[in-house]
């Protein structure tokens, strides 16, 4: 029998929501643990009522003991739990490092591939209203150099709760990473909700003039600055990666070929980072040749600043990357 | 104390001892191509906290593993074909001398980053909570684990989430060279421990019969009550931190304390008491000998075969011969 699918609009929070909570409603391996995550405000709403829908055995507070919670993690998911740790921000993954590197990505391995580590960790990188330094590193590309990690990096609800529910359903530890204007969004929420497989880049819009390979909330900035390369009749196609490791490389390959052109719009900052993939991509393809240098737009070389005035500057401005990619024609 | 459980500790800590000065003998021939981490002398602990353990609880070490993979009752043929690099190795050639495995007998694995395993150890034992099994994890760890934030993270975890884990704090007293004492402001770690919430005693290490006895209660404890215990067993590492070699004499360690230590060895003590205990003390342990070193024979003769079956066809250079000046 066809399972009967409809949709509900959501906000990004109550789709991640949603998506947790379908995963320990079908799995009773599944448990969900993190600092603060039965705070009445849930995680931007993300974790709201999920300590009281599932017993505490199932959604639990914890200390201050970052990289020991995830070796936990590890522990129980190595014996076929299904955890998820959920973080505030990115940044204190640093401190995951060990249990993270060391462990989740090589108990596998190091096992001779007798046992499988079905972790997940979400994680927030946050931006404005004074993150500062420490509140919004954005640090995917360092855990995208790791084998034995995935990374995933939505960017609407929809993709959110179906790539959620894919990581929990994965046998390897994967990084969930959200970002803080996602939060903004709101968006139809197919239920209920399937697992959209790893690797599959979206093509959120289409053209032939330049490919912009983006992620996370970088994608709608790259969809305001297609609009505007729209009207000066340049047709920007807008590729979607929504997981970074593993990479769908075809579909950057293909894109390229046809447009000859490429720009990216990452999260981090520009060196060693998306944009350096992007290039081993395209560069090691003899079918790929650019008509004109690739275009890198990202944070800046610098952490981020705390004040809104250095921290307006250390962001991209969309007129700015419309102009620098008008030069490119 | 039965003299069949005397027996079944003696004939595993010679199977651990005969296993680990085998791999001492066969590392000159150089094919055993990785670090080995010895734990000669310290044999009583893994035999006297695995024998009283069940088949499904579930066991982490470090890198000095090979005890604890035997004393859990690991496939011997598979550890040695992993220390010749074998695919048929209990971790196919992936894992190496630090990383072995053996689901089968819930030998999960080990770390080598020196208390990596303690956390995972507290998430196992949350997990066969959680599925509602009456298992617990066996974290085993050396004292260079209690310098690490991690060993008090993962006690404090484990008392506050009620899990069922046994630390066993497997103190050689060094770090590779480093003495404890030098790590460590406070000694005693009982103490530590009973401040995070976490029950615990000190045992005698090298006597095997009273790391069984201590375990067994321990465990029963842990078992009803969902709470973790900690124990200590005091022992020492008669070879170098690393490889056959011996880290005496190069002024590492003392050649006194090595002396001591020597004459409280955990394997001699065991068979001295029994033959003290017993008239047919000496036939008693010729028999818990018997077959231990003519298996061993010819598990390391099958995965020497073959590890040059397979070199024929890769063709490895012969490594160099080793540095005189390092241990």
């Amino acid at each position: 029998m066809e399972e009967h699918i409809t949709s509900k609009r959501m906000s990004f929070g109550e789709a991640i929501r949603t998506a947790m909570s379908q995963a320990m409603e079908s799995d009773e391996r599944v448990f969900a643990y993190g600092q603060g995550i039965n705070d009445p405000g849930g995680f931007f709403g993300s974790t709201v009522g999920l300590c009281d829908k599932f017993s505490e055995a199932r959604c639990f507070d914890v200390p201050l003991s970052e990289d020991s919670l995830i070796g936990m993690g590890v522990g129980a998911a190595i014996l076929g739990r299904r955890p998820i740790y959920v973080a505030l921000r990115f940044d204190f993954l640093l401190l995951m490092m060990n249990q993270i590197v060391n462990h989740a990505a090589k108990w596998p391995l190091m096992s001779g591939y007798h046992s499988t580590v079905p972790l997940t960790i979400r994680c927030i990188i946050g931006k404005d209203w004074g993150q500062g330094a420490q509140h919004s590193g954005a640090y995917h590309a360092m855990f995208s150099q790791v084998p034995g990690l995935e990374v995933v990096m939505p960017s609407s609800a929809n993709d959110a709760a179906r790539l959620l529910l894919a990581s929990i359903q994965s046998d390897l530890p994967t990084i969930f990473v959200e970002s803080k204007p996602l939060y903004d969004l709101t968006g139809e929420v197919e239920l209920p909700i399937q697992p959209l497989p790893f690797g599959q880049a979206s093509v959120v819009r289409e053209g032939d003039d330049i490919t912009f390979v983006a992620i996370s909330h970088m994608v709608e900035f790259a969809q305001g600055v297609a609009q505007d390369l729209a009207k000066k009749n340049i047709q920007a196609e807008v590729l979607d990666l929504r997981t970074l490791s593993p990479l769908d490389e075809k579909q950057i390959t293909a894109s390229v070929k046809r447009t000859g052109r490429v720009a990216v719009f990452d999260v981090g900052w520009q060196k060693f980072g998306l944009a350096a993939e992007v290039s081993r991509v395209i560069c090691m393809d003899p079918a790929c040749r650019l008509r004109s240098p690739l275009v890198s737009v990202g944070q800046k070389w610098e952490h981020t600043p705390g004040g809104c005035f250095r921290e307006y500057e250390h962001y991209p401005i969309q007129q700015q990357v419309v102009s620098e990619l008008l030069r490119l024609f | 104390m039965e003299i069949d459980t005397m027996l079944t500790l003696y004939r595993r800590m010679f199977l651990i001892r005969s296993v680990e000065e085998r791999i001492k003998a066969e590392y000159q021939n150089r094919n055993i191509r990785m670090a080995v981490h010895l734990s000669i002398g310290q044999e009583a602990v893994a035999a006297g906290v695995l024998l009283a353990a069940r088949p499904t609880d579930c066991c982490l070490s470090t890198h000095r593993c090979h005890a604890h993979y035997l004393g859990k009752g690991g496939n011997l043929q598979e550890m040695i074909d992993e220390l010749y690099s074998l695919e048929t190795g209990c971790s196919r050639g992936y894992g190496g001398s630090m990383h072995l495995f053996d689901k089968k007998v819930n030998m999960w694995g080990s770390s080598s980053i020196v208390g990596g395993s303690i956390p995972i150890a507290v998430g196992m034992g949350l997990a066969l909570k959680q599925a509602g099994t009456d298992s617990l994890s066996i974290s085993f760890m050396g004292d260079g684990g209690g310098d690490e934030g991690a060993f008090y993270e993962s006690l404090n975890l484990a008392a506050l989430l009620g899990v069922p884990a046994l630390f066993v704090f497997e103190n050689n007293r060094y770090s590779t060279i480093t003495p404890q004492a030098k790590r460590q402001a406070a000694l005693d770690v009982i103490v530590k421990a009973r401040s995070i919430g976490v029950e615990g005693v000190s045992v005698d290490g090298n006597d095997a019969v009273q790391v069984y006895k201590t375990c067994l209660p321990a465990m029963d404890n842990i078992r009803q009550r969902q709470r973790p215990f900690l124990i200590e067993a005091v022992t020492y590492r008669l070879c170098a931190h690393v490889g056959p070699g011996s880290d005496f004499g190069s002024g590492r360690r003392p050649e006194t304390e090595l002396e001591m230590w020597r004459s409280r060895e955990p394997l001699g003590r065991l068979a001295s008491r029994i033959i003290h205990e017993r008239p047919n003390g000496v036939a008693l342990i010729s028999a818990a000998q018997a077959n231990v070193l003519a298996e061993i024979d010819t598990v390391f003769e099958s995965a020497k075969r073959r590890f040059d079956e397979v070199n024929a066809r890769v063709g490895l250079a012969a490594p160099k011969p080793p540095d005189p000046s390092r241990v």
